[in-house]
């Protein structure tokens, strides 16, 4: 089950945030978005510096009720989607809404201005429709 | 769907050099300046790199490079195949300066292009200078791009400068 999604820009703002599933509300969101951003950047981080054998990028990790996949594009743009635990690999997923969603309806629009939140309808649209298309939405 | 799936739409040649000759015209009219023309130019293509590179990005999937070296590779092999259709030749690589030219022997959008006198200082092309500046600087690599050379003003063949403004270490493409 796919529980909710992340999009940070470079300079750790939300750009987008999106729950399909979510029967926790969070007590503030603002809150929840800034640290998530903290902790992904201290993850990654540490998580480079101890490989033994480089390079080495951080893709998920899992709870006893949720896991998070994470993306990061060259260009500085981060994505987090939470699942349930059971959940496997999310990385094709996450580079198609990359390259594929985001680059198109998001990056080729040239009324927006880069680092703003997200309003495009076409994005929310498809995206929304990708991800309740994927086996394990449910 | 992987990377591997993704297209690049083809454009009709006439129709690409056309509308770009179009903008640059239209700038020679609206500004009068040849300098600031050149500018303009370099701005547009600035705001279009920092969008492009996503794009380049997602369909390559390159990794980070490992050195400057890499980095020009990149920009002659890959990406101008990818948005130009021709690669570019890269001469005078300075390991110690990191800073190269890229040599640009075919170029579709000087094709039916002639400058006359009154425009010889524009850099017809300079829209590509902001691109390549735009979309490193969103990789955290800080260049400097520049027209050396122009095949439009008479020289031998169309040259543009390159050159690192910070440590390279940091940057990634």
């Amino acid at each position: 089950m796919i529980y909710n999604l992340f999009i940070f820009s470079k300079d750790n703002k939300c750009l987008y945030y999106y729950e399909w599933n979510r029967p926790l509300k969070a007590d503030s969101l603002d809150y929840e978005k800034e640290n998530l951003s903290g902790l992904l950047i201290a993850i990654c981080d540490f998580v480079s510096k101890i490989s033994p054998i480089k390079p080495s990028f951080f893709k998920s990790y899992s709870t006893s009720s949720y896991k998070l996949h994470y993306y990061e594009s060259l260009s500085g743009f981060r994505m987090a989607i939470l699942t349930d635990p059971t959940t496997g690999d999310l990385t094709d997923s996450l580079e198609y809404i990359y390259g594929e969603l985001f680059t198109n309806y998001v990056m080729k629009n040239p009324l927006y201005e880069i680092g703003q939140e997200i309003k495009s309808q076409k994005f929310i649209y498809e995206l929304d429709l990708y991800i309740s298309k994927l086996p394990f939405f449910k | 769907m992987s990377r591997s799936q993704k297209k690049i739409d083809k454009i009709n040649f006439e129709i690409f050099t056309l509308t770009y000759g179009e903008i640059v015209t239209t700038l020679l009219k609206d500004y009068e300046d040849v300098e600031e023309v050149n500018n303009q130019l370099d701005k547009m293509g600035y705001s279009m790199g920092i969008r492009m590179v996503d794009e380049f990005l997602a369909f390559t999937g390159l990794n980070k490079c490992s050195d400057f070296r890499d980095t020009a590779d990149a920009i002659a092999n890959k990406a101008f195949p990818l948005f130009l259709g021709f690669p570019a030749g890269i001469q005078n690589f300075d390991e110690k300066k990191k800073e190269f030219s890229l040599v640009l022997d075919q170029n579709p959008l000087i094709e039916f292009v002639e400058l006359p006198p009154k425009y010889k200082g524009l850099f017809y092309c300079n829209i590509l200078c902001g691109i390549i500046r735009g979309s490193l600087e969103m990789l955290q690599i800080d260049v400097e791009a520049k027209y050396k050379k122009c095949v439009l003003r008479g020289d031998e063949r169309s040259e543009i400068f390159i050159s690192l403004k910070q440590d390279p270490k940091k940057g990634d493409k």
